[in-house]
């Protein structure tokens, strides 16, 4: 961190999460070791970034010896197989890195991530299919979301919405919606264009806004009811492409109810899918002439679209396609770096990639673990906005500086806000009078980017605070 | 083919079956019945015969898939070809051929008999009967396996060919220890009921003759009055508990040895098994109820015939020849499913059957929706297309099987249902049938020809059918 001594950081694998990775830590400050077999991105990597590379075998103890794998502050294993970064953290934490992450996709593995943590020694295995899968499985139960977080273990979520024309939100200033209209959630946060901000009583709204919302899940769905934008759950969703995704998907379809049917254009695939997972039904089927074999009633049915297939360009002509045919919930998976995001008018279909789940997943831990020595520790942090935002949720300890003071008496910095205060199964939507316990999680928001502990959040006693 | 060692290794079944014998033998000797010559002479002869055989050596120790299937229909040819020697040399029987299918039906734990006074016999020759019963529930060659050490590994093959149900797995890596394990539970349960019965009043030798008869899923009586005979609620409840837990894949106690109670519980066989069980003795129970004052005996009476055909025991507490039109008809139904694969009841098992009503829907929903897939689960997993296409081979060569035996015993000119319950019983290894060769009559009425023509039927029955047509292949004998 920019604050404290340099933190060590080593990559094995440098794919596209690799590279994401490297690339957020260099501007965190950190020192970066990248090691892949592949000279040439290295050499593309390098000169494009502050880091340190080195061309070898990332599971081989030699290779991990002359990089010195065994002062890692954090040793992240990334490549494409999982049994290498498996192998990889094993050596690098008997080495004696301090902290190791491997990313484990394979449906086999990720079932004993438990028994690698507290037998292998892996401080997290990352699942960037799984992450990917969470993300659209909240993305269904918002359809006017684009995106959803949850903090504190569900107890509060983060839902990220473009503001419709058609709302009643558009052009009130927040005063006016909170007291006018008893919404029991804050909005944190406001993107406009390329200018993001964290908006104040007097801020308007506008239609084409983003918003940021924090509350208690079911706060959601009543604000959405109140607004006009209906929260139809869905009952039935058609997946293309039988990869791990779409296993990990179905899985947490089925358990919230909804009737997943998944179809796959390779028959080998289709029967492996359809014996792994058992609780769907599968087609062996293109997904596009799929639906031309289906009837307008079996469409009319259809609540959700995702197509997960490995060619982006499909998923995306399948999304429009399906987006064509009324299909209310569409989302699309696209490469990290993909531009297909841009042809899309509007902002009919969603996009989810697993690179930036994953990224995002690993940013939030890497974070937290920076910020271990802090009074207050950060149990997770997202960027939001392409980095623009950050929500970081922190735990109260008995060391906070603001234990028991009402929050209309602290001086906090312009760009920050505490966006929700949560104690037990309690949801808090902070006002004035509320206080902070130890043992709560706090979610601030944050446009400032220099907040590591609790304390940043407050400005020197001169400077105004503000609240919403 | 591999002549030498599958010779080698019939004479190591020689020397077993002759060790097998001893038990009778000094039965015969305690009680004197003078039949103690008759195995005296025919051990004699099958240990000479075997040390002969084995002195056989073989360059080549390996032993194909197709040796293994022709080995095991070999074995139980000439086993109870052997076994029925000292049976035909009591004289109680009418002929060779009489003896041999009294023997098949004790080894195949068919249970069906044709002498009309079992008690006739001398106690050596009875308790050999049910002691083949024991022996053949298990499977001759996994007996083998456990005590005679196959210095070769291909022995997977006999397993799997002598093992009932669609598919044969070990449950730890050396056959040698499976085979003990699953003697272990066997001769443990087979204990626990000869005790059970002992305190119900019955002699040793009653006891010990009934549990084999159970433990084996067999079925031979004691006397012409079968378990009527003891006139005891309490043996009649014991048995039809027992007989329920032999027709239960013994894998399922195995988990509950190792005390993963959760995982024998999932067996989904076992519980479709158990499902099936209550149904039909609930249904029986109301249909013979009008018949009966007491609702205590005829959920008894039910419970008990209903376990002795699901398991293929065959022991009869009351003649159903008489019972309600539904209440033999669901017997006969239960005949054809027979009980869990893994066990030592015979039918088709509770596994093919979910298999198969499974494959019926999944063809329903493929014909409703050409492009899905579907796939057919069993215990949680998939069942593989190589398995699910031998299922449904197997089913067919049964219908196929069952259709023209009858055709064939027609022959004798006996009536239908006395045929069709005939092949059913024996190629099911149950016993009793209906009509003719109903619970309180026997096999007796059928000629010499049939009869022999029965025998190989039980043999077809408890090899799983597909062992015993390879005799008749030539490619089965082909270097």
């Amino acid at each position: 961190m920019r604050k404290k001594n340099k933190i060590n950081i080593h990559i094995i694998g440098a794919g596209e999460i690799g590279k994401a990775l490297a690339k957020q830590m260099v501007n965190d400050g950190c020192s970066v070791t990248v090691v892949d077999t592949d000279g040439k991105i290295l050499e593309t990597l390098s000169t494009r970034l502050d880091v340190f590379t080195f061309q070898g075998n990332g599971a081989s103890y030699t290779t991990l010896m002359e990089v010195n794998a065994g002062d890692a502050d954090i040793f992240i294993a990334v490549t494409d197989s999982d049994e290498l970064n498996i192998l990889s953290c094993l050596t690098a934490h008997l080495l004696g890195a301090k902290h190791t992450v491997a990313r484990v996709r394979d449906v086999d593995y990720a079932r004993q991530s438990a028994f690698y943590r507290n037998h292998l020694g892996l401080s997290l295995t990352i699942n960037p299919e799984l992450a990917a899968a969470r993300e659209i499985s909240r993305l269904l139960r918002f359809p006017y979301a684009t995106r959803v977080e949850i903090f504190a273990k569900g107890r509060a979520e983060l839902v990220e919405m473009t503001l419709p024309t058609t709302s009643p939100l558009c052009g009130k200033t927040l005063i006016e919606i909170t007291q006018g209209m008893g919404l029991n959630l804050l909005i944190c946060a406001v993107a406009r264009g390329e200018e993001v901000f964290i908006p104040k009583g007097q801020s308007t709204l506008a239609a084409g806004d983003i918003l940021y919302l924090t509350g208690a899940p079911n706060a959601f769905h009543k604000a959405f009811k109140q607004l006009d934008m209906p929260t139809t759950p869905v009952h039935t969703a058609l997946i293309a492409g039988a990869g791990r995704v779409a296993h990990y998907l179905t899985e947490l379809l089925h358990h919230e109810g909804v009737n997943v049917t998944v179809v796959e254009r390779s028959r080998d695939l289709a029967v492996e899918f359809c014996r792994n997972v058992p609780e769907c039904s599968v087609m062996n089927d293109d997904a596009i002439t799929y639906f031309d074999s289906m009837s307008d009633a079996d469409i009319t049915h259809t609540d959700a679209f995702i197509s997960l297939t490995e060619n982006d360009e499909f998923n995306m002509v399948a999304a429009m396609y399906a987006k064509s045919l009324n299909i209310r919930k569409v989302i699309a998976r696209l490469g990290a770096d993909s531009k297909l995001k841009g042809i899309q008018k509007g902002d009919a279909l969603r996009v989810v990639s697993h690179e930036n789940a994953a990224v995002d997943w690993i940013m939030g831990y890497v974070r937290s673990l920076m910020n271990a020595e802090a009074k207050d520790a950060v149990e997770s942090l997202y960027l939001l906005m392409d980095g623009k935002i950050e929500f970081i949720e922190f735990r109260v300890t008995e060391k906070n500086a603001h234990l028991r003071k009402p929050l209309r008496e602290w001086h906090m910095r312009p760009d920050t806000l505490i966006a929700c205060i949560i104690r037990g199964n309690k949801t808090i939507m902070p006002r004035g009078d509320d206080v902070i316990l130890p043992g709560d999680s706090v979610l601030i928001a944050t446009i400032n980017q220099q907040i590591i502990q609790l304390e940043d959040v407050f400005e020197s006693t001169w400077e105004a605070g503000v609240r919403v | 083919m591999n002549k030498r060692k599958i010779l080698s290794v019939l004479g190591r079944i020689l020397l077993t079956e002759a060790g097998l014998m001893l038990p009778s033998l000094l039965i015969a000797l305690i009680y004197g019945d003078g039949d103690a010559i008759y195995f005296l002479a025919t051990i004699a002869v099958t240990a000479l015969v075997g040390v002969l055989l084995t002195r056989i050596k073989s360059h080549d120790a390996k032993l194909s898939s197709r040796d293994g299937y022709t080995l095991v229909a070999y074995s139980w040819i000439i086993i109870s070809l052997i076994g029925a020697v000292p049976l035909y040399l009591t004289g109680e029987f009418r002929s060779i051929f009489a003896a041999i299918f009294e023997m098949v039906s004790g080894f195949t734990t068919t249970g069906a008999s044709v002498l009309a006074m079992p008690e006739n016999l001398p106690h050596g020759v009875l308790f050999w009967r049910s002691f083949s019963h024991w022996i053949g529930g298990m499977g001759v060659l996994v007996f083998v396996l456990m005590i005679i050490p196959m210095k070769n590994d291909n022995s997977m093959h006999l397993i799997r060919a002598e093992m009932p149900g669609p598919t044969a797995g070990k449950l730890v890596p050396r056959m040698k220890r499976t085979s003990m394990i699953l003697y272990g539970i066997y001769a443990a349960m087979t204990f626990l009921l000869a005790v059970l019965l002992l305190c119900g009043g019955l002699d040793i030798f009653d006891s010990l003759c009934l549990a084999f008869g159970t433990a084996g899923t067999g079925g031979f009586a004691l006397s012409a009055s079968g378990i009527a005979g003891y006139n005891s609620a309490y043996v009649e409840v014991v048995l039809s508990i027992f007989m329920l837990l032999f027709g239960i894949n013994f894998n399922v106690y195995y988990l509950l040895l190792l005390r993963r109670f959760k995982d024998a519980l999932k067996s989904e066989e076992m519980r479709v098994f158990l499902i099936v069980v209550f149904l039909a003795t609930a249904g029986i129970t109301v249909n013979i109820a009008t018949n009966i004052a007491n609702t205590a005996t005829s959920l008894r009476e039910a419970f008990f015939q209903v376990t002795s055909i699901v398991s293929t025991t065959g022991y009869a507490t009351v003649d159903f020849n008489f019972w309600p039109e539904f209440s033999k008809h669901t017997l006969v139904l239960l005949m054809v499913m027979g009980g869990c694969a893994g066990s030592t009841a015979g039918g088709l098992k509770v596994s093919r059957v979910i298999m198969l009503v499974k494959s019926f829907f999944a063809e329903i929903r493929y014909i409703v929706n050409p492009k899905s897939v579907q796939v057919v689960r069993l215990e949680y997993k998939y069942v593989d297309t190589a398995t699910l296409n031998s299922t449904r081979t197997y089913a067919a060569t049964y219908l196929l099987l069952i259709c023209f035996s009858t055709l064939f015993l027609s022959l004798d000119s006996l009536n239908l249902t006395t045929n069709l319950t005939a092949v059913l019983s024996c190629l099911n290894n149950i016993g009793p049938g209906l009509d003719l060769v109903g619970p309180m009559a026997n096999f007796g009425v059928y000629s010499d020809l049939m009869l022999f023509f029965l025998s190989i039927l039980m043999l077809i029955g408890r090899l799983e059918i597909f062992p015993m047509f390879l005799l008749f292949s030539r490619s089965a004998h082909d270097k």
